[in-house]
């Protein structure tokens, strides 16, 4: 696992933590609220009944009384109230659905066989012990809905959220890792000529071309970190936009590529002359790999549109389908390396189209459609 | 001399290869696609192959796989453990990752072709023949006596002519990487090499650098 993607689960993982601390801190002084009022209604209408039955019981003698309580408590059996009422260990009446010990002054829920209910327990001045209980099924149902609906917001969010992270993480990665490998290649060159330059014995001939390497490889440096940066921030535009001279573009070119063939019939464009250089320098080395021995590669420009041909053996149907859409390139190329995909972003970002087409020899072409003059 | 194929897409890097190597005595073919390089190999006979593994038209380990009687070292920016287990599983002497410092990648070559039994087995330079394999050392047709440390240090020198080599690396080149002694030691030996075998003029001093051993005008 690489770095940026362990600090992207670690920060995942904490963020989805404490958006379900939020959401439970939100979520629970309402349920507490809910179970309180509940509570609340229960004690009350408990202590309704307790003040009837209370005053039922001290109109009649002390023999009578239980068979009285009986008789009182019954009335409220269709409304779904249960008691258990007794006095001196003598159960008077019973109607509670399972077994329950209590002390009197008690209070609360409770839940058995899957159900939630409210209990209030009491002592009344005759003597007789009341149990009052409850089925608390509607608070039941909203305290499942509000945990339901915490954790189903609280998951779409985190969801979102690290969705997001993960794009920002990657996008934040992508422009690093690929600058870190586009970056040994120059690194190589210049720590490689320098060290050649101090230690070996050279031709001068030898020595001009290991300076040659480290003045253009620097150059390079410069140019790709700038242009790779720039091109991967978000909301900024390239930096360096203006007007590039595409003779003088195709001649740097042809320098760097010997093998190439220019025709320029394009006198300037509006561009990053960095970020097209190293456009066009990719498309030339693709085409250099793919072409035979001693085999010309051709660079036309014409006003708006930039050819880059090989005579090579051309891309495969398959291939053809990949270079020509970027988002699925990455089931193509290998990993590592900016090549194709780079080019497409250049391209997007001044405007143009790079396609690919068979050439008329069973090569290929490399077409820059610039579309915005 | 060993024959070194150069298998590396990236023109100036495939230079700065070629130049080292040429310079320290070795010959050198250059080529930039996997294809090509399978094709050199076949054709003629080499002693060391410098792989690149990003080729544009195919991955160094597939190169690898068609070319097994040469000693390599894969030379990449791809540095994972998981590529180094599947180059070396392919078969790959050393595995290099890039940037790399010129002086060591020279190292690992010597060392491979030695390990390879592929490294020279003696030079000569006008009057001066040295049988690396029969330690022996003659000047004008007579046998010169070194001492075994001096004979190594020689061995260092000519293995890395043309190369300035510091005497730090000299010290570990020659006396083993556990020596702990001054600098000083190697300007005697070098004092006496040069007078034994007159390399006055071969072994140069680079100033504020070290020695180097030079044979080319």
């Amino acid at each position: 696992m690489k770095l940026w993607q362990k600090t992207y689960a670690l920060s995942a993982l904490l963020c989805t933590l404490i958006l379900y601390g939020c959401m439970f801190l939100v979520t629970a002084p309402a349920m507490s609220a809910a179970v309180s009022s509940t509570r609340e209604a229960a004690c009350r209408e408990e202590k309704a009944i307790a003040a009837a039955l209370q005053k039922l019981l001290s109109e009649v003698p002390q023999g009578r009384q239980g068979p009285m309580a009986a008789s009182f408590l019954e009335n409220y059996r269709h409304t779904g109230l249960r008691f258990l009422t007794k006095r001196e260990e003598q159960t008077a009446y019973d109607t509670l659905p399972f077994s329950l010990q209590l002390l009197p002054g008690r209070q609360g829920l409770l839940r058995r066989q899957g159900r939630l209910y409210v209990f209030v327990s009491d002592r009344l001045p005759s003597g007789f012990e009341l149990v009052y209980l409850q089925e608390a099924e509607a608070l039941s149902s909203l305290l499942r809905g509000q945990l339901l609906t915490a954790a189903l917001t609280g998951t779409a969010v985190a969801l979102m959220m690290a969705l997001a992270l993960y794009v920002l993480l990657y996008r934040l990665n992508l422009p690093m890792s690929r600058l870190a490998h586009e970056l040994r290649t120059p690194l190589t060159i210049m720590q490689g000529y320098g060290e050649t330059l101090r230690d070996a014995r050279l031709t001068p001939e030898q020595a001009h071309l290991a300076a040659d390497y480290i003045a253009a490889e620097a150059q390079r440096l410069s140019r790709v970190a700038d242009s790779l940066l720039t091109l991967h921030s978000p909301g900024e535009e390239s930096a360096a936009m203006g007007i590039v001279d595409i003779e003088a573009l195709c001649a740097h070119l042809q320098i760097t590529f010997p093998e190439l063939r220019c025709r320029v019939n394009w006198a300037t464009a509006f561009g990053d002359e960095a970020l097209l250089s190293t456009l066009l320098s990719n498309l030339i080395k693709n085409a250099l790999a793919a072409a035979p021995k001693g085999s010309p590669v051709e660079l036309l420009a014409e006003p708006n549109r930039i050819t880059v041909t090989d005579h090579g053996r051309g891309l495969t149907k398959r291939e053809f389908r990949y270079v020509n859409h970027p988002k699925r390139l990455r089931r193509l190329h290998r990993e590592g390396g900016i090549g194709v995909p780079l080019c497409h972003a250049i391209a997007a970002a001044h405007g143009a189209k790079l396609t690919y087409e068979r050439g008329e020899d069973g090569g290929t072409v490399a077409v820059l459609t610039f579309t915005t003059p | 001399m060993a024959n070194i194929l150069i298998v590396e897409d990236e023109r100036a890097i495939a230079d700065l290869l070629a130049m080292n190597l040429q310079a320290v005595g070795h010959g050198c073919t250059v080529t930039m696609t996997g294809k090509a390089a399978v094709t050199a190999a076949k054709e003629q006979g080499f002693d060391l192959m410098l792989l690149d593994i990003m080729l544009p038209d195919m991955e160094g380990f597939a190169v690898a796989e068609r070319v097994r009687d040469v000693p390599i070292i894969f030379l990449t920016a791809r540095g994972a453990d998981a590529d180094k287990i599947r180059g070396f599983g392919l078969g790959a002497d050393d595995y290099i990752t890039k940037p790399f410092s010129v002086s060591e990648l020279l190292l690992r070559v010597q060392a491979v072709l030695r390990r390879t039994h592929r490294e020279d087995k003696s030079y000569t330079l006008g009057p001066l023949s040295v049988r690396f394999d029969a330690h022996e050392v003659t000047l004008d047709g007579e046998r010169v006596e070194l001492t075994s440390q001096e004979f190594a240090l020689l061995r260092t020198l000519i293995e890395n002519r043309n190369v300035c080599l510091s005497r730090q690396r000299l010290l570990s080149e020659a006396w083993g990487m556990d020596f702990v002694g001054e600098s000083r030691t190697v300007d005697v030996h070098i004092q006496k090499l040069r007078h034994k075998l007159r390399l006055e003029d071969a072994i140069q001093t680079v100033y504020k650098s070290g020695y180097r051993f030079v044979d080319k005008p």
